[in-house]
């Protein structure tokens, strides 16, 4: 059965017919667009009227999400934006540390099990002047009760003095970075780095699978998904297990999800070897709505927790060089192994001297397995210089930058972490353009909310938390960030050819809009409305999930 | 320091090729009873030499003797914890670090948990490789930040090494380098790697070691232990390890044990005859001459 669908404007990212009025879909598939008589000609047909005052754009592709937004929100939202829920209500930021205690008493008067943790997630201090949440503060809630919270960074976790108690940390005599003390020489409750927030973590309700969607976790996330247009998401660092990877078969079959989950392979505990091998046998176990077999790694940790590998002359604050998280040997056996296989590799650099790294490697691995169209693609890549964009391209890989990060922490980097020169160049959207590198640009949900078009926003205006425009020569136009959430993001996956833009033979995937991204002011990019998708040819209604 | 009562956990670093799954796969042929728990970072075929292997299931290797091996991917300490539960409980735990990873962060990490403590920290380095890795422009200072963080450094390999003499005077003018102890195929006896026996405990393979010679030492008089243990922990000596039992000047006996500049000072609960094991490496500074110097030392700290 065909049906034809008519709107108010159909942006189709197909250049042959950039704009129409019509789309024909059959089989979960486009089978054109243009004038209603042009369309007809395929046959019987039903017309659907539904988006005839919506814009209809290629449903957009998030390059780099995690799943595990969807299982956070069965914790207290703490965030200092205003963040919408998997159900649709928006959750008002809380401006101040009594508002982030008030809101956790609420939460805490409903559970009636007396002993259960409460834990609330995307507090983020720098906000609230950079105050400090203690132990203190969290013990208002609850002295009897365990509470966690972690930040929004996801590097940071605040714990009340049960949860240390529970812990065994709620003594003196502590000597540990990752954990300052008070003045009465106990700990003050902030948990800096895996090391330190794991052993506590356990006890407020964040352990190890937490990164693994569950089922009730990727049905949530797909409603976002659905809330923020998206047809198609990555899960960048997925364990896939074994039991993990059926739960995610059995739940992405169900014929009501809403989006294409493309989970990557993190690269953590394996040999390349087998990491290949696993993403190999795991291509066959590929759906329409799961897409495996490609691998993410992990070259350094992160800027604002200057774990994060920097070329001279290091962080602006003088702390010492980061972390690699993956030798140069490893990953180039990585890379050699992955190109003979014809497995894709996404990896992971925030600072440059891993970028480099990453740059290196990869040339050699190419050397001795040339593979033409291989897509390699840089993560974050928040410090690529214009020379390193250069050799990008000489190398045919993608990059995927992080727009939203400048909106966050951006401010941070300039005071803070790299200075203002660096700063002004992070997340260089206008040089990757100009270099001619593929380019994406993403959220890294749940780091930050799932949203392509502010996204796009945050490319286009490079506007900081402050308010600052910081990196004007790096500004893209609206054009090209639309294209980066659509086709864009598509090429980085592979997947261009089924989805990214409207066109015959490409999945019906359609994100519906309320106005035109084309033609509003660019500040007033990330207001536009969305109304929901349509995903594989099946209608998501946003107000009706 | 005070050892704690967890389990003792032995880190082993060194970068890649430096030779650390040679050195768990050779401590796991000679556990001979003890009951080892390795605790490596990836979990794979190439983690554990095959024909030691009983059984495997996703989570756990298990090994000839009792001993078991455990991956632990970003939760080392999830993993310590559930180690120091196991029954029955391991004897000691081999921790053989990532290739990129500090030991002393990991130590700090350690340090949270009371399951557990480090009671060394080894480092491998491929003595062919050496001198190009400290000047790699990525690895160098993960290298360098690696070898720092050790109690005892082996240049392994050092078979492959064409010029001995070239390379020791790179070595004893490279610090920390100048005080490692030079192996090869990562051949290091466990009395080495994870403590000396105590006296009077028997020993089957008799004193002697590959490299490194082991003497009794005998100290007259009661001393301060601290003191003692501190002076056996020089820099001066070079001794390896030490373990044994003084009496110390309050009447009182103590444990002591020493691995490279490390030391542990416990009291001990039974009344026993003072005797401290000395194991040192030959190609530093052989036993006569150790002995002789403890005994100036001792004259001219008061000790």
């Amino acid at each position: 059965m065909i049906v034809i669908y008519s709107a108010k404007k159909i942006i189709t990212m197909n250049s042959a017919i950039p704009v129409a009025s019509y789309v024909a879909v059959k089989d979960g598939k486009v089978l054109g667009t243009g004038s209603l008589e042009e369309l007809q000609k395929w046959g019987e047909f039903r017309l659907d009227t539904t988006f005839e005052d919506k814009i209809i754009m290629p449903g957009f592709v998030e390059g780099h999400a995690h799943t595990m937004e969807g299982t956070l929100w069965r914790y207290v939202y703490c965030g200092f934006f205003d963040r919408m829920d998997p159900d649709g209500n928006t959750w008002s930021g809380a401006k101040t540390i009594d508002r982030v205690v008030q809101r956790l008493k609420e939460a805490e008067s409903k559970l009636t099990d007396p002993d259960a943790p409460l834990s609330g997630w995307q507090l983020d201090p720098i906000y609230m002047d950079n105050k400090r949440v203690s132990r203190k503060d969290l013990d208002k809630v609850s002295s009897t009760r365990p509470i966690g919270v972690l930040h929004a960074s996801g590097h940071i976790m605040n714990v009340n003095s049960k949860a240390l108690e529970i812990g065994g940390l709620m003594k003196t005599g502590i000597n540990h970075p990752g954990i300052p003390l008070d003045e009465d020489g106990y700990p003050t409750g902030e948990l800096y780095g895996p090391d330190a927030m794991t052993p506590i973590g356990v006890h407020v309700g964040f352990n190890r699978s937490m990164t693994d969607s569950d089922e009730e976790g990727l049905l949530a996330f797909g409603k976002l998904c659905v809330r923020a247009g998206v047809t198609t998401v990555t899960d960048l660092a997925a364990r896939l297990t074994e039991d993990g990877v059926d739960s995610m078969l059995k739940t992405t079959n169900q014929e009501s999800y809403p989006a294409t989950v493309v989970p990557l392979k993190v690269f953590l505990g394996a040999t390349p070897k087998e990491t290949v091998d696993l993403a190999v046998s795991l291509k066959k176990k590929t759906t329409d709505r799961l897409k495996l077999g490609r691998i993410k790694a992990v070259a350094d940790g992160s800027i604002q927790g200057f774990s994060a590998r920097m070329r001279w002359p290091g962080y602006y604050n003088g702390a010492p060089n980061g972390l690699w998280y993956t030798a140069p040997e490893q990953l180039s056996e990585l890379y050699r192994l992955a190109l003979e296989a014809g497995v894709q590799v996404h990896t992971h650099t925030n600072g440059d001297e891993a970028t480099e790294m990453a740059l290196d490697m990869l040339e050699g691995a190419l050397k001795v397995n040339p593979s033409p169209d291989h897509r390699f693609t840089l993560q974050h890549c928040q410090l690529a210089d214009l020379a390193q964009f250069r050799r990008m391209k000489k190398l045919d890989m993608c990059v995927n930058l992080f727009a939203n990060h400048h909106f966050y922490w951006g401010d941070e980097h300039y005071r803070l972490t790299v200075g203002p020169d660096r700063a002004l160049r992070m997340n260089a959207c206008s040089t990757a353009l100009t270099t001619g590198v593929p380019m994406a640009i993403h959220s890294d949900a749940p780091v930050t909310p799932l949203g392509p078009l502010f996204t796009v926003w945050c490319g286009v205006n490079r506007i900081t938390a402050s308010g600052r425009v910081q990196g004007e020569a790096e500004k893209i136009t609206a054009k090209d960030a639309l294209y980066a959430i659509t086709l864009g993001a598509a090429y980085t996956l592979h997947m261009d050819n089924e989805v990214g833009s409207i066109e015959t033979g490409k999945r019906a995937d359609f994100a519906v809009l309320e106005d035109d991204p084309y033609s509003v002011a660019p500040e007033n990019l990330k207001d536009v409305k969305v109304w929901g998708t349509v995903q594989g040819g099946r209608i998501f209604d946003a107000k009706s999930l | 320091m005070s050892s704690n009562k967890g389990l003792p956990v032995t880190i082993v670093t060194g970068y890649l090729g430096a030779g650390k799954t040679t050195l768990v796969n050779n401590a796991l042929r000679k556990a001979n009873g003890l009951k080892l728990a390795i605790l490596v970072n990836e979990f794979g075929s190439l983690a554990i030499d095959e024909d030691l292997i009983i059984s495997q299931d996703e989570n756990m290797i298990s090994i000839a003797g009792g001993c078991v091996c455990c991956s632990y991917g970003n939760d080392l300490l999830l993993s310590l914890m559930e180690l120091a539960k196991l029954d029955p409980k391991p004897n000691h735990i081999i921790l053989e670090a990532s290739g990129v990873a500090i030991p002393s962060a990991i130590e700090t990490s350690i340090s949270l948990i009371e399951e557990c403590y480090v009671e060394s920290i080894v480092a491998l380095v491929d003595a062919e490789q050496i001198r190009d890795q400290l000047s790699d422009k990525y690895v160098a200072d993960t290298i360098l930040a690696q070898i720092q963080s050790a109690d005892l450094i082996f240049a392994n390999k050092i078979d492959l090494v064409k010029n001995l003499s070239d390379f020791n005077c790179w070595a004893s003018n490279s610090p920390p380098l100048d005080s490692c102890i030079c192996v090869s195929h990562s051949n290091i006896e466990l009395d080495v790697l994870l403590g000396v026996k105590r006296v009077g405990e028997s020993n089957p393979q008799g004193p002697h070691i590959n490299e490194f010679w082991s003497k009794t030492y005998i100290p007259g008089a009661p001393l301060d232990p601290k003191a003692f243990a501190k002076l056996l922990s020089g820099s001066d000596l070079k001794l390896v390890r030490t373990k044994g039992y003084v009496r110390g000047t309050d009447g009182k006996t103590y444990l002591i044990q020493t691995v490279g500049h490390r030391y542990y000072i416990d009291l001990s609960a039974e009344l026993k005859e003072p005797g401290v094991v000395l194991i040192g490496s030959k190609s530093s500074k052989h036993e006569s001459e150790v002995l002789e110097r403890i005994g100036e030392l001792r004259k001219k700290s008061d000790v």
